[in-house]
């Protein structure tokens, strides 16, 4: 067993090293590809201006999502796409940008909000949790693909599947169709879930709440919330960092349900350590840079700078949504979990839409 | 003979090899931007504006917020000290820079004088010059990076 670790180990650095040259040339294309987002939406304010229609309907991040998608076309058909694929990070490039948004929160509104966030993380992933279970039950779908799809649709999509595999130890395959499935439905969320929250005229705060407990990917959730508007954009981005937080907990429980029922007491008990291992540890960072913005650490014009650097790295996230768009991979994923997946889905946007409308409408 | 899938757990861990998660690289990466902005490093280019208000005379400029300027302050040919000279300026900050006596003196404004107005995204310094000689002001900031493209997305 040792030897085969270390086999994959020495194995892992070649194939790493072999990345870099894509990363670079794919770094590059995403950075050109942001700035021409930059240039069209500019393009696009002015045409609108010009025709005397003040607010751009056509923001930014559903630009930069369609500009994605057009590359990742064009790469598949001229068979590049795996080459420059390293340097597509949206979780990465959204983490960074999630930090950064610190600096334009202050640590009141943080907790405020958090606070709120976090009854909503409760109630949304225990109820959704338990609903998108049942339901693979009722489909017959094996626990390990139950529990994987579970925590992704009720917590935080693709980093919940990646935690729930690893204690539930689940088939290679069935994180990869969990996470075809989370991305394939997020980008219709995320342009979406905007237009409807402004038809039936939602508050900038509940329609946040509302992206923040329902979209799977966080980078889906904060592209919603910037096309409705900067408060639901910090609402979201809030909101759905609390969910995050949930992740440890979820694995921790998971490995210990697992162990103790499904597998009837065989194999390890799940240490607590669990929690701290899969916690969202770039939420820290983004406590951290609002604590600074709520001392007053930046001053206007750079607070002004450091706005500019996330929206960037936003676009980033955005053009890298579009590239990671793959429909075919539903195929793989098979009917059954398709519509379990789909379902829950559903149930999650009206039970966030109701719970966001209580506590962020009403209460908070 | 039965087949078993490959199946995710936890990752081995390697007492030799140090390897850091997604998530505190884009924690560390967002603090240095944070840091590297903060600190000056990057942001609107190197900068200078300056202003001359001769005898008796107000005048202005507009300034792009930001913090670190220097300043050079000269009543006629002579170099002049600013007492109190502000060398941060936020958004929307009226900077009255006042010569009297020849000496000067800095301050920030809470009313504008009459044919001058508050910028909602730089900063204003005015030079209110009752002195004899002519009053030249010059705020510089030098940017280790410029970083022409910034506020494309306003």
């Amino acid at each position: 067993m040792s030897a085969a670790v270390g086999t994959t180990q020495s194995q892992a650095a070649p194939a790493a090293r072999r990345q870099i040259p894509g990363f670079v040339v794919g770094l590059v294309m995403l950075l050109a590809l942001t700035l021409l987002v930059a240039e069209l939406d500019q393009g696009i304010a002015n045409f609108f201006k010009d025709h005397d229609v003040s607010k751009n309907p056509f923001e930014y991040p559903l630009t930069a999502a369609l500009i994605g998608l057009a590359a990742n076309a064009l790469l598949k058909l001229t068979g590049t796409y795996t080459f420059v694929r390293p340097a597509v990070r949206t979780e990465m490039y959204l983490k960074i940008g999630i930090v950064l948004l610190g600096a334009k929160i202050s640590f009141g509104d943080l907790v405020t909000k958090g606070t709120g966030g976090l009854i909503q993380a409760l109630i949304m992933v225990t109820s959704v949790f338990f609903f998108t279970w049942w339901l693979g039950g009722k489909a017959q779908l094996p626990d390990t693909l139950r529990a994987v799809m579970s925590s992704a649709v009720s917590i935080c999509g693709v980093s919940a599947a990646i935690a729930a595999a690893g204690s539930v130890q689940a088939k290679k395959e069935e994180i990869t169709y969990v996470t075809a499935l989370v991305i394939v439905t997020a980008l219709p969320l995320m342009v979406i879930m905007p237009a409807i929250g402004q038809a039936i005229g939602l508050p900038s705060d509940v329609a946040g709440a509302w992206f923040g407990g329902n979209i799977d990917t966080t980078a889906a959730v904060v592209g919603a919330g910037t096309i409705f508007g900067d408060e639901a954009q910090r609402v979201a981005t809030i909101v759905k960092s609390s969910q995050n937080v949930m992740i440890g907990f979820a694995a921790f429980a998971l490995a210990l349900y697992f162990v103790t029922v499904v597998k009837g007491g065989e194999g390890e008990r799940p240490s607590p350590k669990i929690i701290w291992q899969r916690f969202p540890k770039f939420v820290l960072g983004f406590v951290f840079v609002s604590i600074l913005a709520s001392l007053e650490a930046f001053p206007a014009g750079i607070a002004s700078e450091i706005s500019t650097a996330y929206q960037w790295l936003f676009t980033l996230a955005f053009v890298s949504i579009g590239l990671d768009f793959a429909p075919s991979a539903l195929k793989e994923a098979g009917l059954k979990p398709t519509l379990v997946y789909l379902a829950a889905t559903v149930f999650n946007t009206v039970l966030a839409l109701i719970v966001a409308s209580i506590l962020f409408g009403v209460l908070f | 003979m039965t087949t078993t899938q490959p199946r995710i757990g936890t990752p081995a861990a390697s007492p030799r090899t140090f390897k850091l998660s997604e998530d505190w690289l884009a924690t560390g990466i967002g603090l240095v931007i944070v840091l590297v902005i903060g600190a000056g490093l990057i942001g609107p280019g190197p900068q200078k504006v300056s202003v001359k208000a001769a005898p008796g005379e107000t005048a202005s400029v507009q300034a792009v917020a930001a913090n670190g300027w220097e300043i050079s302050a000269t009543v006629g040919d002579a170099a002049t000290p600013i007492q109190s000279a502000i060398t941060d300026l936020n958004d929307g900050d009226a900077i009255l820079i006042t010569c009297e006596d020849g000496a000067l003196s800095a301050q920030i404004a809470g009313t504008l004088p009459d044919g001058t107005s508050r910028p909602d995204d730089n900063a204003v310094i005015l030079v209110t010059n009752s002195c004899d000689a002519p009053v030249s002001i010059t705020y510089t900031r030098a940017a280790a990076i410029p970083w022409p493209i910034f506020n494309l997305f306003d």
